[in-house]
């Protein structure tokens, strides 16, 4: 009792002392005039501080979606060494590791290792595979420093990025190279990022002509699985440029990328020879490499035509099965500005996929080779209703070889109230078109033992999902709406509220069943076939805060919520459609020390996914950075401190297996010149 | 249970601890502060000879940018060099800096930076940014967020090639200066 008088005691001193200290500070920072600044010496004014700002959220205000913009000092703070780390602080998205290689990630719900309702670009290319509507994110990396920004987008943006643009978007642009000249080295090592190389080399090479070229190789660390190694380690090295040409005619860029890695994951080879399980552990070799231009011409101030191409090649050769896909994009937009303020953007796309696919195990797909085309077109119109209040209209027509021709318009609607203030809201609607094996694959999903609840009979049954003719397209009708406002220059937030309602989702309820009996016993073969039978609803808040406290304190944070509303056909489907945490939270701290020293917080919470028995998962990193000079800089990073080692999530298919991430420390130096 | 609640409380801890520790100190607007150093060192810039025919005609400085730049830069307005007034000249961006002596670029929205200094190039004008690697780009003098303070870089070749004198006195508090194939 004496002890808790004692520290309430201390407690009100403290609070007196901070109440003292903040008025002292609060006299002192009276600014001094404009006038005095210009009477200062060179040196005198090299001494002083600039005020910090929360991220100028000028271009934010004026979009009428739930976006979020992951910057450069975002990334640097954040202490992440790959993207898909970065992508844990944006509301509403929801991050899982599986093992030291895999991923899932999702917005707003629908999550999972084979995630197929989010589309991601990297400057202007789809990195969506077509095989299974996803994204393989081993392979998505750049070096970190050529990173311009991340703009996320939740909620459908498919009347300008097309199908697949459902629950999100993801778009990752790299910054000219106009705008790295210079050598940029990075190197670290550690206990699970174990060690990496990168080197970025900028210079201009004529005229108004840029190149930038990068290098990277690294090997992660493995997970762990029932208390040993996983033996999922990972080793990857690229290489890429980037060409950015200013002419007095045009503007043009060239990208261009090759990477080559390798990595092991873990399988269970279900069958029902033997214990019905059967782990694997094998390893993934994969290579790949594109190509893309871009020009755009200015005709006029209210004319401009930007054309882009690109190439896509890759290669993945893992235990399930083997592809190589190939990827030829066209595309055009034209933007223009028509009489009584109606700016007007159309364009067209025509995409071509080569795909040659052999399944080994646990899969099955028919043709082995395929090629599917795909073409759209795309009308929008901002129209400047009232004063400060812009009515977007617009919607894409787009034509693949699965469903035909698909519609996906959307109205917003956006009222900029003040500088810093803004109100928007949009109904839009979204398809998912099918992916190659939802039309021609056959895939195990599940291992039902004897004495399960689904599978009363003595012998184990085995659960395919198979692929139809008759798929449609999954649709989407959303309702969203949000405020985004700059406080006082310290204070920026932004807050948005949607209603999902999804129609004809995948799913394959009552399947047929076969008893098969071979060599090694008897088992039921079921079989689902995929129907468009699923429906309901979604919905949920998110909310993003960025506070300025101090001049070299600053906070960010964020907290989605939602809830899904679907009335399951029985415990399959519902385990494959609700990956999804319903709070989610994040908060970074980024202090300025003296000389020179950072050191940054950042937590992270995400509630228990129900359907898998995943408890909820509080994380946190630390990152003590120092720039002794201006062209070094050091780092000392901790991730995934809360725990030695934690699962995040299990994938949607039995036969993938995925471990418990393990803490992890590691420090990189930056050397510039 | 009780190792997954201690570092909350510590978490908790420093979090609540940072406020006491962030110190405050005097602080000035950004671009307030860049117009400042500007003027400063304009101070050490000589212009060929006929630039200014009369000792009391003014010193243009060409101002490209938002809103927030232009405001920094308003502090400017009515101040002199010796009798020579200062006159500040706000561009839209598709302008150029006509009889102005010194360009001030930031934040450019849809037009490449080398396309602005091509349209000034060989005259006379000295060109200062905040545009990261303005000085290696072909600016003369890039203005370099070091944390909270501003420092600089010159370009000796831009500034040469555009016939402009930067005093010696100013290399010694560059961060970098460019000079010939590389680093002064």
């Amino acid at each position: 009792m004496l002890v808790l008088f004692n520290y309430a005691y201390k407690f009100s001193h403290f609070c007196k002392i901070l109440t003292i200290l903040s008025l002292i500070c609060s006299f002192s920072s009276a600014p001094v005039g404009a006038k005095e600044l210009m009477e200062m010496s060179l040196e005198e004014l090299m001494g002083l501080k600039v005020t910090s700002a929360a991220k100028a959220p000028t271009s934010l205000l004026k979009t009428s979606a739930a976006i979020y913009v992951i910057t450069q000092e975002d990334i640097r703070r954040s202490g992440a060494n790959s993207i898909p780390e970065l992508l844990k602080m944006v509301p509403g998205v929801n991050v899982a590791q599986l093992d030291s290689n895999r991923w899932a990630i999702s917005a707003r719900g629908f999550n999972g290792q084979f995630a197929n309702k989010l589309l991601v670009m990297v400057d202007g290319r789809s990195v969506y595979t077509p095989f299974f509507s996803g994204v393989l994110w081993d392979v998505q990396d750049l070096v970190l420093a050529e990173i311009e920004r991340i703009e996320v987008v939740r909620g459908p943006g498919a009347s300008l990025w097309g199908a697949n643009a459902v629950n999100g978007i993801i778009n990752i642009i790299t910054r000219s190279a106009e705008e790295t000249i210079g050598t940029e080295i990075t190197a670290w090592v550690g206990t699970e990022e174990r060690a990496g190389l990168s080197l970025m080399q900028g210079a201009g090479i004529g005229s108004g002509s840029y190149l930038r070229l990068t290098a990277k190789g690294f090997a992660r660390d493995d997970s762990q699985l029932d208390g040993m190694d996983a033996d999922d380690d990972m080793s990857m090295g690229r290489v890429g440029f980037r060409w950015d040409y200013f002419g007095s005619q045009f503007t043009g860029k060239a990208t261009g990328g090759f990477y080559q890695g390798q990595n092991s994951a873990n399988f269970d080879l279900v069958s029902h020879e033997g214990e019905y399980h059967h782990p694997l552990n094998d390893d993934t070799n994969m290579f790949g490499g594109h190509l893309l231009t871009s020009w755009s011409r200015q005709f006029s101030d209210k004319s401009n035509l930007i054309f882009q191409f690109y190439f896509d090649y890759s290669h993945r050769e893992e235990a399930v099965y083997e592809e190589d896909l190939q990827v030829l994009d066209f595309e055009f937009q034209h933007n223009y500005d028509l009489s009584l303020g109606h700016k007007l953007t159309w364009g067209g796309n025509l995409r071509t996929y080569f795909d040659d696919t052999t399944a080994h195990s646990h899969l099955s797909i028919d043709p082995a080779n395929d090629r599917y085309d795909s073409y759209s077109f795309f009308i929008q119109d901002d129209y400047p209703l009232l004063k400060n209040v812009t009515l977007t209209l617009g919607s894409k027509f787009e034509h693949n070889d699965f469903t035909g021709w698909e519609s996906q318009p959307n109205g917003r609607l956006l009222w900029e109230v003040s500088d810093s203030l803004s109100v928007w809201g949009a109904v839009s609607r979204a398809v998912r078109t099918p992916a190659r094996y939802e039309e021609t694959g056959q895939i195990v999903v599940a291992l039902y033992p004897p004495g399960h609840e689904l599978n009363p009979t003595a012998i184990p049954a085995i659960y395919n999902f198979r692929g139809s003719d008759d798929f449609k397209a999954e649709e989407l009708t959303a309702y969203e709406c949000g405020v985004r406002s700059l406080l006082d220059k310290k204070i920026s937030i932004d807050f948005s509220i949607f209603f999902n309602d999804y129609r004809k989702l995948r799913t394959g309820p009552d399947p047929e069943s076969t008893i098969i009996v071979d060599e090694h016993g008897a088992y039921i073969e079921l079989v689902g076939i995929a129907n468009n039978a699923l429906e309901g609803e979604t919905y949920g808040l998110e909310a993003a805060l960025e506070w300025q406290l101090t001049d070299d304190w600053k906070l960010v944070g964020s907290y989605s919520y939602m809830e899904m509303d679907f009335n399951f056909a029985g415990q399959l489907e519902a385990f494959l459609n609700s990956f999804y945490a319903r709070h989610q939270g994040s908060l970074q701290s980024r202090l300025n020390l003296p000389y020179n020293i950072e050191t940054d917080l950042w937590l992270t919470y995400t509630d228990e996914i129900v359907i898998q028995d995943q408890p909820e998962i509080w994380d946190l990193s630390l990152r003590i950075g120092w720039q002794p000079t201006p062209q070094w800089q050091l780092e000392l990073v901790g991730q995934n401190l809360l725990h030695d080692h934690k699962k995040q999530l299990t994938s949607e298919i039995i036969t993938v297996v995925s471990s418990e991430i393990e803490r992890g420390v590691f420090l990189r130096g930056h050397y510039k010149f | 249970m009780l190792c997954e609640r201690r570092p909350m409380f510590l978490i908790a801890l420093v979090f609540l601890g940072f406020p006491l520790l962030a110190s405050a100190g005097d602080t000035y607007d950004e671009h307030e502060l860049k117009a400042a150093i500007t003027y400063n060192v304009v101070k050490f810039v000589k212009w060929p000879e006929g630039t200014f025919p009369g000792t009391k005609d003014p010193l243009v400085i060409c101002v490209m940018g938002n809103g927030a730049v232009a405001s920094g830069f308003s502090s400017l307005e009515g101040l002199s060099l010796g009798e020579r007034p200062i006159l500040v000249n706000y561009l839209k961006s598709q302008d150029t800096c006509l009889d102005g002596h010194v360009l001030y670029l930031s934040h450019l929205k849809g037009q490449p930076t080398s396309e602005v200094l091509a349209s000034i190039k060989k005259t006379p004008v000295l060109t200062v940014s905040d545009i990261e690697s303005f000085a290696r780009q072909g600016g003369m003098i890039s203005l370099v967020r070091v944390k909270n303070n501003i420092r600089f870089a010159i370009n000796l070749n831009a500034s040469m090639a555009a016939k402009l004198q930067i005093s010696s006195k100013l290399h010694s508090l560059a961060t970098e200066v460019i000079w010939g194939g590389g680093e002064k």
